[in-house]
């Protein structure tokens, strides 16, 4: 398939685009900011012959807190997750990630489906939503609406539970508690626009702990051990966090690649939990 | 000392040493600017060309029948096309135009197409058939050397052998109280320049050959592309001025070859090439690799006595400025050193890992990484002070420098470490150190450079430039260096000011065009402003001779430069030594992350001996600008590759700072006046970059542990910082 | 066609629906002035701002333009006798050597201004950290950037 050959259609409603992947399956693609497609486009994938443009669908723009859910919708970019009052209330480990996507430009456009939906094990909001224990909204015409346990929505790197008929519409959690201690750490080749070597959404409240690390395993990961220690640690002195930091040498498995090897990333995994720890328990 | 600005006042200067805004920001700022590939042609043919599918291969047939028969395909074309030389390289012209019977990387050229369309052009790539039959990749030099490696061209996998021995190196280091030794690896840096190659050409109707590509050569690409055509170098006007950087990357022919070829076959359609990043960096030069084993004596008193150096350098598949690399590595192995025993071997040697040639700094930045690094751990070895080490060491005007070449010009390398030592970052690097915060580690760095300005002795260096007063009464002045970005128009139109009595934006700069310059030499080897320059004022006090006699416009003066060549000479070395040099000392703050391994460079202070300066701000750019290709070099830079195929494909993956690497950076301007220069400048386009290459992992190894290899990845510096614990 | 507003005035194009933006601005319209130097959204150098938003145009279809808003640099001043205060800024600074990013630059920083008058000094750097120089080493760009800041608030 040529690009000249593409055609992108923009439905107007929610209805219209879930018809559009309903009857066209395979051969339709949701496009949302572009920001992975057109790279992909340009590499020679993801030749496919009809994009549905979903970027404005109005059902797709929420950010809202009702009945202990927070919902934002797929087609919200990085950049309004970043500068949202209600993010910043209820999950700023998420606004946090979401400041450290790629540079101003790639954050205007970007959104927090299509991290979802491009499902790399590197991608910077995944971790927190893992952490935030979220469900992934996916909609089709024949099946309606289905919430999915994040976890449970990444099958491996580029693949996901997503059939080609559904569409991400949403993302829902329960806020971060008031007074919750939170950490979004990311360990890159450069300080800004760099993809992830390893990354780490940390989540701490007496007798809870929530763990996840991006781009150490063929999915984001949660270290459910590390989780276990810190929930029942009843003090936290420097030797403690610095064990319970070195347990997660077991929980990730990362590769060796252009970025760095899995030693060192596996080394890392231990090395931000113990920076993201120390700093928010100050020891 | 006196700031940059403070200066001026005193020296009688209407325009020389002002911060003259440069002439063309308006039209940059607003993106008025034409660059080559901006530029657009009703009727065009667009170009494409076919890489080699392997990194070392026998080619058995190519099959381009298909690909003609698209319809679309206004032309393909092999080697079998090429009317002249097939056969390109400024020094020797070992790589083919398009490959016929053999491909040595996977940058080589192995077809060309044209078509209605970049689509088309490309679907016609695809349908060309070619049958290869693989062989084994070289890919490390030292292998490549072993008998039985494959061989990379006929005559063997050794392009050049570069030694320099002086003195007694053996009963030198047997004398000296502390020899230190190490390894030192660098990086297949990429010039990044933010305009990828690309141009146009087209066929006139009077049977000439016009070619707009951005490039740092015209006239010597005019050269190759008339060899390769086989044509009267007079048929063909290389337009090649504005470039969106260059950095040594557009001073081998880039796609001026391609142009030309093609435009012969599209009826006189205008062509365009314009790769994409990723075949950029698969095509084009990069900066060599070096491996340089060397050992450093050093006695008590401080006196640096004897430097032994293996250099091996990864010279990819073709020679381009490779043998000029290497020779000028060997030339400033010691720095600006009175080293008395040396002895040095330098070997280039041929692989599949792409092709390495000119790059800002041209093999000084790899050996100075060495170099100082060694006096680095000297001076710790022997209880000096680092900063104090060097100035006890660096070479003063008339003395012998460890090449055993004797400076008879103007050198302030002194200069440049006292300014440094009397720096505020020097002065506060024991304070700011101590104030690490939890968890970080910090330190200090030092290094100081030398880098020649010209091609050197034995290589004829001239410049031409003209000042023409127009009928309407404007100065036009012609000039060929190209505004590559570092501002020369603007410097040129200052000088030819200063001497005419005008003000510089009163002056129209014409750059670059072989149709309308004189050949005035290449915007290479740090001699823009002092090559360009000295031609620059020496036309304009002819067209104020004129000017003076009462002669009525249009008038047309000429003026030229012959590079003065050092007195002595370094034999075997072809363009040893060089008579001018411009110096440079830098400094660092650098701050590591003590888990994680990752570094900030947080200031840096550079000091420059440029000679005269011209423009501060002109300076301020270089310096600034080299810095940070240096931060780049020295921490996160590097092309990969692995059995001859790029890792590294593009810009995501190939690590360049950003705004938030960047540190403070201050620049201080160290006057010399070297008097065979225009007002006093010579060049310094590239030591600029040199010494902080070195002075960063001198900090990384005060901070933590010292690194071998760069660029220092947060990995590398980590596993440093390990090695460092577990040492009692 | 593909009906979309740039530096104020209407256009239509017929082009592909998935043709980047960035050439479709170059090649159909003649606004030169945004770049392609990586073509993966990694450099800004096609820095545009769509609807407000700068955006890499090397990385929008350009049937996602459909009905907005585009500026480009040439939208920007009103040209090189009446620069824009960034645009002077970055004359006066020295901020621009080989240009060939500069005019991303001045798109990126002119939305970052708008959003943000008063930036702190980090705050440009974030801002500006997904354009790409190889010339300059930034200093000189954040200084332009912080100076015409500066002037606006005067």
């Amino acid at each position: 398939m040529l690009l000249s050959e593409m055609k992108v259609v923009a439905p107007g409603s929610l209805t219209e685009a879930l018809r559009w992947l309903e009857e066209h399956q395979d051969r339709a693609r949701p496009l949302a900011g572009a920001t992975d497609a057109m790279v992909r486009v340009k590499e020679g994938q993801w030749r496919s012959p009809i994009w549905v443009e979903i970027r404005r669908l109005p059902e797709l723009q929420r950010m809202d807190q009702a009945d202990g859910w927070v919902t934002v919708g797929a087609a919200v970019t990085y950049g309004r997750l970043l500068r949202s009052e209600l993010m910043a209330q209820t999950a700023p480990l998420l606004a946090a990630a979401a400041r450290d996507v790629g540079s101003v430009q790639i954050q205007a456009m970007g959104t927090l489906g299509g991290n979802l939906g491009t499902a790399s094990p590197a991608g910077d909001t995944i971790p927190p939503l893992f952490a935030l224990e979220a469900e992934v909204g996916l909609c089709s015409r024949g099946g309606g609406e289905r919430w999915v346990p994040v976890e449970s929505f990444f099958l491996g790197p580029g693949r996901t539970v997503r059939r080609p008929d559904e569409l991400i519409t949403a993302v829902r959690f329960a806020p971060q508690a008031p007074g919750e201690r939170w950490k979004w750490q990311k360990l890159g080749l450069r300080g800004a626009q760099a993809i992830s070597m390893v990354s780490l959404a940390l989540r701490l409240q007496p007798g809870f702990a929530r763990v996840a690390f991006g781009a150490v395993g063929p999915t984001v990961l949660r270290a459910r051990k590390c989780e276990a220690w810190l929930s029942q640690a009843e003090a936290f002195d420097l030797a403690t966090v610095r064990s319970i930091a070195q347990m997660a040498w077991k929980e990730v498995a990362p590769i060796s690649d252009v970025r760095a090897s899995a030693a060192y990333r596996q080394q890392m995994a231990c090395a931000l939990l113990e920076r993201g720890l120390r700093e928010v328990l100050a020891v | 000392m006196r700031s940059i600005d403070e200066r001026r006042s005193s020296d009688g200067f209407q325009w020389v040493g002002r911060r003259v805004p440069r002439l063309d920001g308006p039209e940059k700022v607003t993106g008025r600017t034409k660059y080559m590939t901006d530029l657009h042609f009703a009727n065009a043919a667009y170009g494409r060309v076919l890489r080699a599918a392997h990194p070392h291969a026998i080619i058995r047939r190519i099959e381009v029948s298909r690909a003609r028969a698209l319809p679309g395909v206004i032309c393909v074309l092999t080697a079998a096309d090429i009317p002249g030389l097939n056969g390109f390289g400024i020094i020797i012209q070992d790589q083919p135009v398009l490959a016929r019977e053999k491909v040595r990387m996977t940058g080589d050229a192995v077809a060309l197409v044209a078509a209605e369309s970049e689509e088309l052009a490309e679907q016609a790539l695809a349908l060309i058939e070619v049958d290869y039959e693989p062989l084994p990749a070289v890919t490390e030099p030292l292998q490549a050397l072993a008998p039985g490696a494959p061989p990379v061209h006929e005559g063997g996998n050794l392009l050049q052998r570069t030694t320099l021995c002086r003195g007694d190196v053996a009963r030198a280091f047997a004398e000296a109280d502390a020899v230190v030794e190490g390894t030192f690896e660098t990086p297949r840096q990429m010039h990044a320049f933010i305009e990828t190659e690309g141009g146009w050409a087209r066929l006139e109707p009077d049977g000439s050959l016009t070619i707009w590509c951005p490039a740092q050569a015209a006239y010597r690409d005019r050269l190759q592309v008339a060899r390769i055509l086989g044509w009267n170098p007079n048929r063909i006007r290389i337009i090649s001025s504005p470039l969106g950087g260059g950095f040594g990357g557009k001073d081998e022919l880039t796609v001026q070859h391609y142009l030309a070829l093609l435009a012969l076959h599209t009826g006189g359609r205008p062509v365009k090439l314009h790769y994409k990043r990723e075949e950029s960096v698969v095509a084009g030069i990069k900066r060599h690799p070096f491996r340089v084993e060397a050992w450093l004596g050093a006695n008590r008193d401080g006196t640096i006595t004897a430097l032994q150096a293996r250099i091996v350098v990864d010279k990819g598949a073709y020679a381009s400025l490779g043998p000029a690399v290497l020779n000028l590595a060997v030339e400033h192995i010691a720095g600006p050193y009175k080293v008395e025993h040396v002895a040095v071997e330098g070997l280039l040697v041929y692989t599949n890992n792409g092709t390495n040639g000119a790059f800002r700094g041209f093999g000084v930045p790899q050996t100075c990484f060495a170099l100082e690094s060694l006096v680095e751990m000297a001076a710790e070895r022997l209880g000096i002070d680092p900063l104090a080490l060097r100035k006890q060491n660096v070479v003063r005007r008339g003395e012998v420098d460890g090449a055993g070449h004797r400076i008879e010009s103007s050198v302030a390398v002194w200069e440049c470490l006292d300014a440094v030592e009397r720096s505020s970052l020097w002065e506060g690097r024991a304070e700011w150190v101590a104030a690490a915060p939890a968890g970080k580690l910090r330190g200090y760095g030092v290094a100081c450079g030398v880098h020649g300005v010209g091609l050197g002795k034995g290589v004829p260096d001239f410049a031409n430039a003209a000042v023409e007063l127009t009928a309407e009464g404007r100065f036009r002045l012609l000039v060929a260096p190209q505004e590559i970005g570092q501002g020369n128009g603007t410097i040129y139109a200052q000088m030819a000011a200063e001497v005419l009595g005008c003000a510089p934006d009163e002056i129209e700069v014409v750059q670059g065009d072989t149709g309308q310059v004189p050949d005035g030499g290449t915007v290479t080897a740090s001699r823009g402003t002092y090559a360009g320059g000295m031609a620059t004022v020496n036309a304009a006090k002819k067209m104020a001779t004129l000017l003076g006699q009462g002669a009525p416009p249009p008038l047309r003066a000429e003026g030229y430069f012959i590079l003065p060549q050092a007195a002595g000479a370094l034999p075997g070395i072809i363009g040893a030594p060089h008579h001018v040099c411009g110096y440079a000392a830098q400094a660092v703050l650098l701050e590591v992350d003590a888990l994680t391994g990752e570094t900030r460079v947080e200031r840096v202070v550079s000091a420059i001996d440029c000679g005269r300066v011209i423009n501060p701000t002109g300076l301020e750019g270089q310096s600034e600008g080299g810095v940070v290709m240096g931060v780049g070099f020295a921490l996160c830079e590097d092309t990969l590759m692995e059995g001859g195929l790029h890792r590294t494909r593009n810009l995501t993956t190939y690590i360049l700072p950003t705004t938030c690497e960047t540190p403070a950076i201050e620049t201080i301007a160290v006057e010399s006046c070297e008097e065979t220069g225009p007002f006093g400048a010579k060049g310094i386009g590239e030591v600029v970059m040199v010494p902080v290459v070195a002075a960063i992992p001198n900090a990384i190894a005060r901070a933590t542990g010292r690194v071998f290899r760069l660029p220092a990845t947060p990995e590398r510096v980590w596993a440093a910082m390990r090695k460092e614990a577990q040492q009692p | 066609m593909i009906s979309f507003t740039v530096n104020g005035r209407p256009a239509a194009v017929a082009v592909p629906d998935a043709k980047p933006l960035l050439d479709t601005l170059r090649d159909d319209l003649g606004l030169t002035g945004a770049k392609e130097c990586c073509g993966k959204g990694e450099c800004g150098s096609c820095t545009v701002l769509m609807d407000g938003e700068p955006v890499c145009a090397c990385l929008v279809f350009t049937a996602q333009a459909r009905g907005v808003e585009i500026i480009t640099v040439e939208g920007i001043g009103g040209g090189p006798e009446q620069l824009d205060p960034i645009q002077a800024a970055f004359v006066a600074e020295g901020a621009a050597q080989c240009g060939y990013c500069t005019p991303g630059f001045i798109v990126a920083a002119r939305a970052l201004l708008d959003k943000n008058p008063h930036p702190t000094a980090a705050e440009i750097r974030r801002g500006l950290a997904g354009n790409l120089c190889r010339c300059t080493g930034y200093q000189k760009i954040l200084q332009a950037v912080a100076k015409a800041a500066e002037g606006r608030a005067d």
